[in-house]
Parts: C-alpha cells; sequence; structure tokens
C-alpha cells in the first residue's frame, strides 16, 4: 500500500513538471536542444519506473512497503511528527524573533520533548546548552564567518 | 610541473591555519564516526556552511579532516561498547569487542588506531602514484564519453545501492529532476513554479542537510536511542594504551595490514561500494590468510581489529582517484566534498590535475597531515572520546537541529533555505521508510548539471546520437551501465529465487 501511495504521489509530481516543460521555449542561439529537452527524458524515465513499481506492488505484494502500521508506528513514535512540528514551529519563530531567542526556545522545547529521564548532570547540561549554543553561534556566524543571522 | 605543484601544496598546507583546520576536522570526525547513529557523513554537510569563508585549499582540507577522523572515530564505540559508531566499523566489533571485554580495551583501540593511520597512509601512496596516471587519460575524453561515465556512476550507484533496484533508479532521477529547478545550461528559467525563491534553482546543500542530516536525526528520534543514561557496564574505561604491545601485535599484522589496506583502496575506488564492504572482504582474507590461529579471529583477534580498520581507512584514498580524476563520487562524502570544490569555482574531473595541480597535491598532502592528526588525537584524548560516546542523543538532537538551520541559512541569507532543509528532511525520512536508497539521489543532484550540459555539448558538437556508440571510450561506458544494470537484475532474481527455495518444505 505505502509503496502505491509513493506510485501516486511521483505521477502527481510527473504530472506538474510535465505541465510546466509545455510552457518553456524551444531551442534557441544555436542550440541542439531545448530547455525541455532534458527534464522531459527524466520525467520519461521516472514515469516508466513508477509502473514498474506500481505493478510490482500487485504482482509481489509481499515484497512491497506496507502501510499497515503507520496508525501503530504514530502512537509509538509520537516523538517524531512532534518533533518536526518543533522544527516548522522554529523556522517561523526565527524570522520574527531573531536567531537567538528562537534557538533558545527551540532547544528547551526539544530537550522537553526528547529527554526522558532528568538527573542533575544532564538538567544542568540541557540548560548551559540552551542558553550558551546559540549565543556562541550568533558570535560566530557574525564574527568569524561575516553572516549575519536573523 | 608535478614536483612544483608539490611544492606550492605543501606551502598551503603547511600554513598554520591549514594545519589547524585539519586538526578541527579530524577532531569533529572522530567525534561523529564515534557517537553511535551519527555519521562522519553528516558533520562533513554539517561543515560545507563552514567552507563558505575559506579558500578551496583550507575548505577541502577542513572536510577531508573530517572524513578521516570519521573514518576512524568508529572504532571507539564499536570496540568499547559493541555497538559500531559508524557502518564501516561493524567488522571491528568481531574482534574488538571481545578484546575489550577480556580486559584490554586499550591493546584493542591502540591496533584499531595505528592501523587506520597505517591504512589512511597506504591509500594516500596509491591515490598519489596512480591518480596523475588515471588523470592523464582522462584528457582524451569529449562530451561523449563524460555524459557516458556519468551515466553508468548513477546507474552504478543505483544497482548497489541496496535490494531494491528499481527505487534506487527512481531516486537517481529524482535527484537529476531537482537538479534542473531554476535556470537551464541555455539561461532560459525552468520549474519555479512562479515562486521566485526557486528561480535561482534549489542549492544543493540544504537538499543534502535535508535528505541526510535530518531525516538521520528522525531516525534517531525514532529509533528511541535517546537515553540519558548510558546501559550498565557500558561506563566508560580508564585507558592507557600499552605501546610496546599494540607495536609488537602490528608487526606480527604487517601482511595484514598492507594486504588490507589495498583491498580498502581497490574498493574505495568503485562507485557505491564503499568502506562497509571493504572491511567485510579485507576481514574474510585475513582469517583465511591466518596459518597459526584461524580459530581465534571473532574471539579478540588482533588481525580482525587490524583488517577491518586498515581497510575502511584505505578507502578514503582509493575514493578520491574517482572524484578527483573523472568527477564522479563514489559515495556520499565525496559527492559533498565535490559540492565544495564546486561551490569555490573547481570543477572536478578531466584536466582537474592541468588547471588545478596545487589543489590536487594539496589533497594528497591534507590526507597525510590527517592520518597523522588522527594518531594525535585519538592516542591524546582517548579517555576524553571513549566518553563521548555516552553523550545522550537526547541533548544532541536538538542542538545538531539547529545548527542544520544555521549551516543552511548561512548560504545564501535567506530563511527559505531552511524550509527547504525541513522539506528534504520530511522527504528524505518518508524515502528511508520506503527503502528508497539516498545515495543515488545526492549522486543525481551532484552530477544532474554535468550530465545534462554535456549530453547538450555532445549534441551540438554532432547531432547524431550514434557518436557515443561509434566512440570506443563512450561506448565501453555505455555497455558498463546496461551490464551494471543487468547484474543488479541477475542478483535481486538469484536473491528471491534463494527465499523463495528457503520457504519451500524440505521433502521428507
Amino acid at each position: 500500500m505505502a509503496d502505491r501511495l509513493f506510485c501516486l504521489a511521483l505521477v502527481v509530481l510527473v504530472g506538474a513538471f510535465w505541465s510546466q516543460t509545455t510552457e518553456l521555449p524551444g531551442p534557441t542561439g544555436g542550440a541542439a536542444l531545448g530547455p525541455a529537452f532534458f527534464p522531459r527524458v527524466i520525467l520519461g524515465l521516472i514515469f516508466g519506473l513508477t509502473a514498474i513499481l506500481l505493478v510490482r506492488s500487485f504482482v509481489a505484494a509481499e515484497q512491497a512497503v506496507s502501510f499497515a502500521g503507520f496508525g501503530r508506528f504514530l502512537k509509538v513514535h509520537w516523538r517524531v511528527p512532534a518533533m518536526v512540528a518543533m522544527l516548522a514551529g522554529y523556522v517561523g519563530l526565527l524570522g520574527l524573533t531573531g536567531f537567538v531567542l528562537s534557538s533558545t526556545i527551540f532547544l528547551l522545547g526539544g530537550f522537553a520533548l526528547l529527554i526522558r529521564e532528568y538527573s542533575k548532570p544532564v538538567l544542568i547540561a540541557s540548560l548551559a546548552l540552551a542558553t550558551l549554543l546559540p549565543f556562541t553561534l550568533n558570535w560566530v556566524f557574525e564574527n568569524v564567518l561575516r553572516t549575519v543571522l536573523p | 610541473m608535478m614536483e612544483l605543484g608539490l611544492l606550492a601544496a605543501a606551502g598551503e598546507v603547511a600554513a598554520p591555519l591549514t594545519l589547524l583546520t585539519i586538526l578541527i576536522g579530524v577532531f569533529v570526525g572522530i567525534i561523529a564516526g564515534a557517537i553511535p547513529g551519527f555519521t562522519f557523513t553528516m558533520a562533513l554537510v554539517l561543515a560545507f556552511p563552514f567552507t563558505f569563508a575559506m579558500g578551496p585549499v583550507q575548505g577541502l582540507a577542513l572536510m577531508i579532516g573530517i572524513y578521516i577522523g570519521g573514518l576512524s572515530g568508529g572504532l571507539i564505540a564499536g570496540i568499547l561498547l559493541g555497538i559500531p559508531g559508524t557502518p564501516s566499523s561493524v567488522v571491528t566489533i568481531y574482534d574488538g569487542y571481545p578484546m575489550a571485554k577480556a580486559g584490554e580495551p586499550a591493546r584493542a583501540l591502540g591496533i584499531g588506531i595505528a592501523s587506520s593511520v597505517i591504512g589512511t597512509l597506504i591509500g594516500a601512496a596509491v591515490l598519489f602514484l596512480v591518480g596523475p596516471i588515471i588523470g592523464r587519460f582522462t584528457l582524451n575524453f569529449g562530451p561523449w564519453e563524460v555524459f557516458s561515465l556519468v551515466l553508468f556512476a548513477l546507474t552504478l550507484v543505483a544497482g548497489l545501492s541496496g535490494k531494491h533496484l528499481v527505487k534506487g533508479l527512481i531516486a537517481a532521477c529524482l535527484g537529476l529532476l531537482i537538479s534542473t529547478i531554476g535556470v537551464a545550461p541555455a539561461g532560459q528559467m525552468r520549474f519555479n513554479f512562479d515562486n521566485p525563491q526557486l528561480s535561482g534553482g534549489l542549492s544543493a546543500i540544504p537538499v543534502l542537510i535535508g535528505l541526510f542530516a535530518v531525516s538521520q536525526l528522525l531516525v534517531n528520534v525514532e529509533e528511541s536511542r535517546l537515553d540519558t543514561r548510558p546501559a550498565a557496564g557500558t561506563g566508560a574505561p580508564k585507558i592507557r594504551v600499552p605501546y610496546a604491545q599494540v607495536i609488537g601485535d602490528m608487526w606480527r599484522e604487517k601482511r595484514n595490514v598492507v594486504r588490507s589496506s589495498m583491498v580498502g583502496t581497490f574498493i574505495g575506488t568503485l562507485p557505491a561500494a564503499g568502506a562497509e564492504s571493504a572491511n567485510f572482504i579485507s576481514y574474510d582474507r585475513a582469517k583465511k590468510a591466518e596459518k597459526r590461529d584461524p580459530e581465534n579471529y571473532g574471539k579478540g583477534h588482533p588481525g580482525g581489529i587490524v583488517a577491518s580498520e586498515s581497510s575502511n581507512n584505505a578507502v578514503a584514498g582509493g575514493a578520491f582517484i574517482p572524484t578527483i580524476t573523472l568527477g564522479i563520487p563514489g559515495d556520499v562524502a565525496q559527492a559533498v566534498m565535490m559540492g565544495a570544490l564546486i561551490l569555490h569555482g573547481i570543477a572536478p574531473g578531466p584536466g582537474l590535475f592541468e588547471r588545478q595541480p596545487v589543489l590536487v597535491n594539496s589533497i594528497y598532502l591534507s590526507i597525510v597531515i590527517a592520518a597523522l592528526c588522527v594518531l594525535v588525537v585519538q592516542t591524546l584524548l582517548l579517555p576524553f572520546l571513549a566518553r563521548v560516546t555516552l553523550v545522550p542523543k537526547a541533548i544532541l538532537v536538538p542542538c545538531i537541529l539547529v545548527l542544520t538551520a544555521v549551516g543552511s541559512f548561512a548560504m545564501n541569507n535567506r530563511i527559505f533555505d531552511i524550509w527547504v532543509v525541513v522539506g528534504f528532511g520530511i522527504i528524505g525520512f518518508l524515502l528511508v521508510k520506503l527503502s528508497v536508497p539516498l545515495g543515488p539521489m545526492i549522486l543525481g543532484l551532484i552530477l544532474g548539471a554535468t550530465l545534462e550540459e554535456e549530453l547538450l555539448r555532445a549534441l551540438q558538437l554532432s547531432d547524431s546520437l550514434s557518436t557515443f556508440v561509434t566512440r570506443p571510450i563512450s561506448l565501453t561506458f555505455l555497455i558498463l551501465a546496461v551490464g551494471s544494470i543487468g547484474f543488479s537484475l541477475y542478483k535481486a532474481h538469484r536473491g528471491r529465487k534463494i527465499s523463495t527455495e528457503a520457504k519451500e518444505p524440505v521433502p521428507v
């Protein structure tokens, strides 16, 4: 089932890119081929390989990747989507509050999400990292690498 | 010319700042390799943005330091914890862990470090001797040969990257497709989907960081290897290397170390084969060649550690041969280093030896210096490094995610690149779950522009496709490409047949 969903996603991707190639101009400036030629070859190959994968997901179903345990996966490994959501929130916050503050918040949140058993050294290390790492990185990038962070 | 290049390179690499850069790289690489679940490839990807402010030689020196240090760093966790720090140190556990459990962890670590250093030096020597010969040969390559060679590399990597050939090929094609986003070779805009941020295309680095670093971190979160306390009995022991005993062990295994290093170097030259294959093959060869006590292999035999560690480090020298002579990175680590060179306006591949003799020679020298740094850092800091393997990943994961964000931002100073990292991190994680190999995708992304440009150049010089098969070298690469696909199909078919036979009931 998961392989079939993957195939579906690939077909949508191929369709989206192919429709864009129809808007591209033909060869210019003495070029043998236009800008659409190479991507179309790639898209054709992806489509052909997707068809093979789709057929195999029916013919050799036991080799296909199963979708059966997805619900259980989310229940057991809820920290994975939670971490992705936190990461997205962090990127959103970067532009609003700047690198140092948003990174400190993200680190504190990340530690709270992932650390399961707190001990005194772990607590001290995590708090120290959450405050010192963003400042240190900011200093290195601004003063050594000459890159101004948001 | 060669001697002048070597002298000039020595001047650049011996500069105090470059030496310090190599030392830092080695230290970072060893730590990345020592922590199970984190890889030196991830460290390489994360270090990429720091090379922006450096010159090409210094930037490459940093990456070589991480690469060499990382190849060796895996042995620490393998020997002390029985958990391979990197996939390439799996075989080290066979004898290193039993030796450590038998009360000789320092001896096992000493043998591992010595073998790593000797393996790296032998690999570098082969690169120094063989590289220029292949480099001269590639001067005969036109666009037809380069196109066919890239095609061969892509099929080889897709085919060898696992049992899922079709998915490997799809991954390679997806990488090629991503490389077409942005400005076409003739200057037209394509696939920007009316988003001005996509007009310049997707930078390879945020995509690499997302696919390899973020997806791996999410796998770490999933695998719940995040305990903040080490398991009972796995605390870092007190370590002092018994130098005389280690020197004696290495002397007894002198043939083994040379043989395993040569095997590692050869396998390193093959795209996609990598250090993981090299140490299995070397271990097998060492065990078969052992006359005195082959039955002790797997129970703490020094020869097992020597075979594994010398071969997986010798891979470095071999892996640079296709990267700098042909422009074909053999693995993801090489692809990242190639990306760093491209960022500095240097195109690896045919003609590099003539165009950039100083840079090429600085690669040899950086490998040698990095090997010596591995010896110094690992010997002096062994007690500290042994503790690093116990750092809880629950603390490391958020910190590394912050590094991925800041590193991707630094390239173009735009938050859009961090979104690319997050997006490709999720895509990479899902692809791993779907058993789609990520290696071919990265190779496709790095080589996509070359493949398209060489195809267009070839067709501009001769509008007939038949030229690809009438030129002998090009034809050879095309035959090899077809052969690699055929071999992968045969392997997959044989694997299915064996598993079917295994399932059938045995007649009574």
